[in-house]
């Protein structure tokens, strides 16, 4: 994986552009050619400043804020291709979701089985959603940036989902 | 995560368990599938499908359809198809000997030589000046010949049956671009093994008739 003290790319690439391309392909669902375009100049960036690379062991965070950043900026200024508002019918509610998620994780979510059929139900923007802020650890704000909509309606978005998805695992439970 | 919960931890491992165990697929659940990049990035999609076997089997339908017109054609000749242009005047002496062999079999074909005779004797003597002179005449007598419509028929339904596969390959084909490749060499394949049935069968049918 070394050579000469640093990261040889194609190892890198043979490592993570899988891990990367999933990544991609979340964020930019609703469009295949901008999943394309993403994953590339995220591999040409990598590419061009592997070399600045100081700590190894963080190449794969850093392959990710280097997507996370090309996501960015090609949405930056485009139509967002996350629509709020076939989520959200209530807007006007504004609620921290870190803190009040306390009680929207049953026991029924941590069953990875039962998890994939729930999340089957779901809308795609909600899957999309989920994925990226649990998935990814992506946050709410970042996420917010990225397509261009409202923050307090993301979180909105969230609590929804989360409250759909505990209705759901309450329902498979009983 | 700082002030998350046990029961946010178990869903976040959870999550990431269940994405990572698929590791063949892009779209982790069934609602991704609506649009899923092909594996290879390289490879662009295309709304076009599979729709290569549909030109295929269009185009194989078209040349079944075309060659049974061809066989239920009122006063088609086909020995005149088959055995080719000698039946229609050239002297049995310049025609290969296959095709003198089944002409003598055939009463209409004999006949029609007896006719050609009469009309344009040939001395058997005399060599023809070339491959141009026999052309010449063999294209005169079909032209005069009453079957020779039917053998021009002929060949214009074979004729048309091919271009219209090959037609509908080629638009397949350049329709499907690079992604497409595979199938547009299998849809090559069905064209040309039902092309190539239909024709036996005509064959065939034309024989035992």
């Amino acid at each position: 994986m070394m050579k000469n003290g640093q990261l040889c790319f194609e190892t890198v690439y043979d490592a993570y552009w899988l891990e990367i391309k999933r990544f991609v392909y979340v964020e930019a669902r609703r469009d295949a050619e901008s999943a394309e375009d993403i994953f590339q100049n995220t591999w040409e960036n990598a590419f061009r400043y592997l070399h600045t690379l100081k700590d190894v062991r963080k190449v794969r965070a850093w392959l990710y804020a280097i997507a996370r950043n090309e996501a960015k900026r090609h949405f930056a200024g485009r139509r967002p291709v996350f629509s709020v508002q076939t989520m959200s019918r209530e807007d006007g509610e504004e609620i921290d979701v870190e803190d009040e998620t306390a009680g929207l994780f049953p026991e029924a979510l941590a069953n990875e089985d039962l998890l994939i059929g729930l999340m089957n139900k779901l809308t795609d923007e909600e899957q999309q959603l989920i994925l990226l802020h649990y998935g990814y650890d992506m946050r709410l704000n970042d996420i917010a940036g990225m397509y261009g909509v409202n923050y307090n309606s993301l979180k909105s978005c969230m609590r929804r989902t989360l409250r759909k998805l505990r209705t759901l695992a309450e329902g498979i439970a009983e | 995560m700082q002030g998350a919960s046990d029961g946010e931890e178990r869903f976040r491992a959870a999550l990431r368990n269940a994405v990572s165990g698929r590791t063949q697929e892009l779209d982790f659940f069934r609602g991704f599938s609506e649009v899923k990049p092909s594996p290879d990035f390289a490879r662009r999609r295309t709304k076009f499908g599979k729709k290569p076997y549909k030109f295929a089997i269009f185009a194989s339908a078209a040349c079944v359809v075309l060659l049974s017109l061809a066989v239920v054609a009122p006063g088609a000749r086909w020995e005149l198809f088959f055995n080719g242009p000698e039946t229609a005047g050239v002297p049995s002496s310049e025609a290969p000997a296959f095709a003198d062999s089944d002409a003598k079999e055939s009463d209409y074909a004999s006949d029609v030589q007896n006719a050609a005779r009469e009309a344009d004797p040939l001395p058997e003597e005399t060599p023809l000046s070339g491959s141009e002179s026999l052309a010449d005449g063999a294209e005169e007598k079909v032209a005069t010949h009453p079957g020779s419509s039917s053998a021009a028929r002929g060949f214009v339904l074979y004729g048309a049956g091919l271009l219209v596969a090959l037609i509908l390959f080629l638009s397949a084909r350049s329709r499907g671009g690079r992604f497409h490749a595979l199938y547009a060499v299998a849809a090559a394949r069905v064209t040309l093994g039902l092309l190539a049935a239909a024709l036996f069968l005509a064959g065939m049918i034309v024989q035992l008739l």
